[in-house]
């Protein structure tokens, strides 16, 4: 049995060393041609729709200044940490204890721009009574649910920022210092209506263009770069009769935001596809489908786009603009303009349901692509392949602008076609 | 555990060579598995021993031991002008006779491939938003089911015995449709799973003599028990990006987002039955002449369309004459010599029929007090009529090696 056992061992691994050589393959010609290997299509828009959702200001670290493609930066809104970062903390209102004697305090911003014409920096401190002012949702629309700043503000102090302050094309960053001093008086302003938290607890500036309009756009580094706002107190402590310390201590941003006012819209806006992330303006097609229907299993969609021409926009010659077209969750009921900012019931019949001014990305596609020689074009490929497997549900594409682009940049846009081409293997 | 493992890639380098046939209907089979029959071009008359072929079981009952019988296949199809060269293991046979009366006998063999490329020799341009795009299509198709058998022989009397074979047909096939537009590989593959259960009959006699030597008669009925079902699973095209021809997340669109392969079943798809009838003739010691006539036929559905052409086997006869000289055993003369030519028609569904011709060569050398025995088989064919290729020509080489052995045979038998 042994032996027979090894005899078939040395067969099998003679027979499977000879098996396993590589194998070639014939190759025969011409395949019958088939009509549907390869076939296009344009889908016909069915119905396109522009909203209003709420703003984005990009993702960019800035506090801007200055009016530009038709946006107005109103004010920047600083609120400084209670305590600063010393052992033990000094909180604001510390600082006015009768052992301390405050000699002077710098409020600075950094910032990698120049300027070309000078303007007036002024500096606030918002004088409420409450403790916090201001959050992220905070935009030019809904200002009103918030405290009016400008009449809650008294000026600390300004500056004129002047094109000499500021070096051109430098590599590194420009300091820009608002001093309080005994001298001028500022330095009382500054205790009475900033450092005394007690009484004004919001510890938050304003900052603010008070002279002439500026026509240009100038930043200062925001609280979500590592150059953020600061404030310097210069002080003097009295630890006893014969020992007196003289030091300083430094105050940190901890949040802050800007309000401006985007480009406006207007009535040209509803015949384009119009994007704006500073108003929050986007838009959302509609396109018949039913082709997809008709398609076998196997049909492979590609090289399809959606194709927009660029008709308005504010752009400059070097701005890139990215247009970012998505698939949606839920599908659109309402056809007409929403806003969250106005009111488009009237008390009317199913009024609530009308109120859609937001709707869900849905992540399985997302795609972006830039705006060149006045046109996009974006592929769709992967939508209609999930349609027509049941991944996606409706035939809406949500059409916006990217958060890379300028909050300040508008562009109208027009559908020029719908192009789908699709194989069949 | 060693040999276990050793029969499992036995298995799969199961493989019969390409040739254009390959792309009808479910593929093309073997006539001759095993080396020793190739020289003859017959299955039911002696070629083995002088009394013995190894695919008949009703003539198993002759051998004094038992034996172990692999062959291997070099093939080759040449058409217009081109070449194509294959390895294959053709069969593996386990015959153990039992006190000359009765014989039983375990095999492997492949019994369809479907083994077969084509594609465009010429690009296609398309041009779509001012930009052309130029594509090809490659349709291909691969494995094929194997054939496990039992086998059972008996010695009735003197003059006549019996045999018959359980054949379990099993494994699966694979087909790919490829259009390659700008080097992007879209695939459409499918798979289809064959099972089904054969049933074969032999009959062998000794009964008609011509000049004081006996004619030797066999004849054998092949017909299915149940008919080859295949299970046929159906999977989404997708675009190949990372031409690992394998579809997953890197793909379009992603594994995860495509639908369900379709899984449909199909009965008796396959239902071949075949008459084999044979004489040979010892006119001089251990100098035979044989003839052998096979009648087949394919009386499956064909409902699903999963081959390369539209077209399927439906009927095939076989016309055999063949001239064998054997070796004297316990002797100096150690050499079986074999030659032969066959003439074959295939009726086939949808296209046109096929005549092939060819001519079969073989020797074999026996060695050892055991009767061990290699063959050599040479196989030339052509084929007329073939879809779209016209003519083939054909070369198959075969190496037999049989071991026999006192397996299960007790020594006072012999």
């Amino acid at each position: 049995m042994s032996r027979f056992i090894l005899d078939a061992m040395k067969l099998l691994i003679l027979m499977i060393f000879i098996t396993s050589c590589s194998e070639e393959t014939i190759i025969y010609d011409e395949i019958e041609n088939k009509d549907s290997t390869i076939q296009t299509s344009t889908l016909p828009q069915t119905n396109s729709k522009l909203f209003q959702t709420y703003p984005q200001f990009s993702t960019r670290d800035k506090l801007f200044f200055g009016s530009i493609k038709d946006s107005e930066n109103l004010y920047s809104l600083v609120q400084m940490t209670l305590f600063s970062g010393n052992i033990p903390p000094v909180s604001l209102v510390d600082l006015l204890a009768d052992s301390i004697q405050v000699d002077s305090a710098m409020v600075f911003f950094q910032t990698e721009d120049s300027l070309s014409t000078g303007f007036d920096l002024g500096l606030f401190s918002i004088t409420t009574e409450n403790d916090s002012v201001f959050s992220d949702s905070l935009n030019f629309y809904n200002q009103g649910d918030f405290v009016d700043f400008e009449s809650n503000s008294f000026l600390l102090n300004q500056v004129y920022l002047s094109p000499e302050d500021f070096t051109p094309d430098s590599t590194g960053l420009d300091t820009v210092k608002i001093m309080f001093t005994e001298e001028d008086g500022s330095l009382s302003s500054l205790k009475e209506y900033f450092l005394d938290s007690d009484t004004y607890p919001a510890r938050t500036f304003m900052l603010k263009n008070t002279g002439s309009t500026l026509d240009e756009l100038f930043s200062l580094e925001s609280n979500e770069s590592v150059n953020g706002p600061k404030m310097r107190v210069w002080y003097k402590a009295i630890i006893d009769e014969q020992t007196t310390l003289d030091t300083f201590i430094t105050f940190f941003s901890q949040k802050d935001i800007n309000v401006f006012s985007p480009p406006a819209i207007n009535d040209e806006d509803f015949n384009y596809i119009s994007l704006n992330s500073g108003s929050g303006l986007r838009s959302i097609i509609e396109f018949d489908l039913n082709l997809l229907d008709t398609l076998s299993r196997n049909e492979l969609f590609k090289n399809s786009n959606v194709v927009l021409d660029l008709e308005d926009s504010n752009l400059l010659e070097d701005d890139e603009f990215y247009v970012i077209i998505s698939a949606i969750q839920d599908s659109v009921q309402n056809w007409n303009f929403t806003s969250p900012f106005i009111e488009t019931s009237e008390g009317g019949e199913d009024s609530s349901s009308e109120i859609e001014t937001s709707y869900t990305i849905d992540p399985n596609f997302i795609v972006s692509r830039k705006i060149e020689d006045n046109q996009v074009r974006i592929p769709i490929q992967a939508f209609l392949q999930g349609y027509k497997n049941g991944l996606f549900q409706h035939n809406e594409l949500m059409i916006y602008s990217a958060p890379v682009n300028s909050p300040f940049d508008k562009v109208n846009l027009n559908l020029n076609a719908i192009e789908v081409m699709y194989v069949e293997p | 555990m060693l040999s276990r493992k050793f029969f499992i890639l036995l298995f799969l380098t199961f493989a019969l060579p390409q040739n254009a046939m390959s792309g009808y209907g479910f593929g093309s089979s073997v006539d001759n598995s095993d080396a020793s029959s190739v020289g003859v071009s017959n299955q039911l008359l002696p070629s083995f021993k002088d009394n013995v072929s190894i695919s008949n079981p009703s003539t198993w009952h002759n051998l004094l031991f038992s034996y172990l019988n692999t062959s291997v296949g070099v093939h080759n199809a040449n058409f217009q002008s081109s070449s194509s060269t294959n390895f294959s293991l053709s069969s593996a046979k386990l015959v153990i006779p039992w006190k000359q009366k009765m014989a039983f006998g375990v095999s492997f063999e492949p019994f369809l491939s479907r083994e077969v490329v084509i594609n465009d020799t010429t690009t296609t341009s398309f041009t779509f938003n001012e930009e052309e795009l130029l594509y090809t299509r490659l349709n291909s198709s691969s494995g094929g089911p194997s054939k496990g058998s039992l086998s059972f022989g008996y010695k009735l009397n003197d003059f006549d015995s019996i045999g018959a074979n359980l054949n379990i047909v099993f494994g699966s096939s694979r087909y790919t449709r490829n259009l390659i537009i700008d080097n992007d590989n879209h695939l459409l593959q499918s798979r289809d799973y064959f099972s089904g259960t054969m049933v074969d009959l032999f009959y062998s006699t000794n009964r008609v003599k011509f000049k004081d030597n006996p004619i030797f008669l066999s004849a054998s009925l092949s017909m299915p028990l149940k008919g080859i079902n295949i299970e046929n699973d159906s999977y989404q095209a997708f675009i190949d990006l990372n031409d690992n021809n394998y579809h997953d997340v890197n793909d379009f669109p992603d594994i995860g987002q495509a639908l369900l392969p379709l899984n449909q079943k199909f009965n008796d798809e396959l239902k071949i039955s075949s008459f084999t009838f044979g004489a040979d003739y010892e006119f001089s010691p251990r100098k035979h002449l044989q003839a052998e006539l096979l009648l087949w036929s394919d009386k499956g559905e064909h409902n699903l369309n999963s081959s390369i052409y539209d077209g399927y086997l439906e009927s095939k006869n076989k016309v055999s004459l063949s001239y064998i000289k054997f070796a004297q055993p316990f002797s100096r003369d150690r050499y079986n010599f074999k030659g032969s030519l066959f003439f074959q028609n295939y009726g086939v569904k949808n296209l046109e029929n096929i005549n092939e011709v060819g001519l079969g060569l073989g020797i074999g050398f026996n060695f050892g007090i055991t009767g061990n025995q290699i063959d050599l088989g040479y196989k030339l064919s052509k084929r007329d009529g073939l879809y779209l290729v016209g003519n083939e020509t054909l070369h198959s080489f075969n190496l037999g090696i049989s071991i026999g052995d006192l397996w299960f045979v007790k020594r006072r038998e012999i």
